[in-house]
């Protein structure tokens, strides 16, 4: 978007009119650069928050099931232009058309981790963030092996290699979100 | 700077205002060629007055890998649809292996691999629970563009340009074939030419992302009044299944007290 607008500045260059009343535009311009400069702003938003939802802790994806950097299962127009609120451009997983329409559409500055450090640092590679508020969590398609099974208030998680993962259904599949501890 | 410079400046981000807005403002108003319209429409509005119908689907789905190598993946869909409450789908394949119920109240999806699932209260029309799951869970249910109540609309709702390809054939099945443009996604549709406005094909290119996948899908088996009893909406869970929660992109996981609690 911004390098559109940088294209269009570019080609302004060889339209600027001369010879005109100098003081009667920079009155008629001052308008047009209020709203120039809101333009810019609005526009760029996106690019923003693409960097926001995949750049939290050098994470790839903000929420969309399914391997590789670029998920293809959209499978709606609606859909496929919509996604998660935190990607610019829809994933292929979706498959609508309408996906698009959510695409984009918000826009988060920095996520908060709700994982304490120490207990980070024992995550395992290949997890997914998905945002719940303005919190980044992280779920794994899979669990380890060697988990054992711990109830704590009434929920079962499961225990693998000093990390908590509690099951859920997200996209038609079962995913294991890692649970903070105090 | 002097005068003129200044005023130089002015202009420039006058004229590039002015170019911008007509720019958003031509995004505003989709240029679909009038056959393109016609054909949409035409397909659109069958599907909406339709009160029960059910397809199959075998779709295609590109997965770019992180050296841009593409590879294509399948899955086989089922979808039955009571209007305008009532939806059951299936998959199977690659990538999926789950179940999916809405029966005007709660939507049910049962992931079989893993023999999980989560139920949740819902709206009460097709339209609002699909936007429901968006809103809440973040799922997209796969080829929803045919299940809303009007198709059309949500088709063209951001559609910049639309064009009328040519007769060409899915399978044996002569079909009006329909460009799309948007701003993040391709798309063309093959629509049957016969009596029946009926979808056959499907297919989106994401031409944002790196290397612009795709999504294919082939429709076939449609069945344009289907009798659909209420039970098909309504899961049953099997005996050793384990129910779980959706995830929910307002619902923090309470955290654990203390590591090791039991």
């Amino acid at each position: 978007m911004t390098g559109r607008a940088a294209v269009r500045y570019g080609g302004v260059l060889f339209s600027v009119m001369k010879g005109e009343a100098i003081m009667r535009r920079i009155f008629l311009e001052m308008g047009t650069l209020v709203l120039g400069l809101a333009t810019l702003v609005w526009s760029t938003a996106p690019i923003s928050a693409q960097r926001g939802g995949r750049g939290g802790g050098g994470h790839a994806g903000g929420g969309n099931p399914g391997g590789g950097h670029t998920a293809a299962h959209i499978g709606s127009v609606h859909y496929g232009a919509r996604a998660a609120p935190v990607h610019v451009e829809p994933a292929v997983r979706a498959g609508a058309v309408r996906s698009e329409h959510y695409a984009g559409l918000e826009h988060r500055g920095g996520y908060r981790n709700p994982y304490r450090d120490d207990y980070f640092r024992h995550f395992r590679p290949g997890y997914r963030s998905f945002l719940i508020g303005d919190a980044s969590y992280y779920y794994y398609d899979d669990l380890p092996p060697d988990c054992q099974t711990v109830v704590s208030d009434g929920i079962t998680y499961y225990l693998c290699d000093g990390v908590y993962y509690q099951p859920y259904l997200y996209g038609g599949q079962t995913v294991y979100m890692v649970v903070p501890t105090q | 700077m002097s005068k003129e410079n200044l005023c130089d400046s002015f202009q420039r981000i006058g004229y590039a205002n002015v170019t911008t807005l007509s720019w958003a403002a031509q995004q505003e108003a989709p240029k679909i060629e009038p056959k393109a319209d016609q054909y949409l429409k035409a397909m659109s509005g069958y599907l909406a007055d339709l009160k029960t119908y059910s397809f199959q689907v075998e779709e295609f789905i590109d997965e770019v890998q992180d050296d841009g190598q593409k590879l294509q993946l399948s899955n086989q869909r089922h979808m039955s649809v009571s209007r305008p409450d009532k939806v059951f789908g299936e998959d199977e394949g690659d990538t999926a292996n789950s179940l999916f119920y809405y029966d005007g109240k709660t939507v049910t999806v049962f992931d079989r691999a893993q023999k999980t699932y989560a139920t949740e209260k819902m709206p009460g029309t097709i339209d609002a629970m699909l936007d429901d799951l968006h809103d809440r869970f973040d799922t997209h249910q796969t080829l929803a563009d045919f299940l809303f109540a009007d198709p059309y609309k949500v088709f063209t709702e951001r559609v910049q340009s639309g064009t009328y390809v040519g007769l060409h054939h899915v399978g044996k099945v002569k079909c009006h074939h329909l460009a799309f443009r948007q701003k993040l996604l391709d798309w063309q549709i093959w629509i049957d030419a016969g009596e029946q406005p009926l979808p056959r094909k499907l297919l989106i290119t994401f031409k944002r992302q790196a290397d612009q996948p795709q999504y294919t899908a082939l429709i076939h088996r449609w069945d344009v009044n289907p009798k659909l009893t209420d039970e098909l909406f309504q899961f049953q869970p099997p005996e050793g299944v384990r129910k779980v929660d959706f995830l929910n992109r307002h619902a923090e996981p309470k955290p654990l007290k203390k590591a090791g609690d039991k």
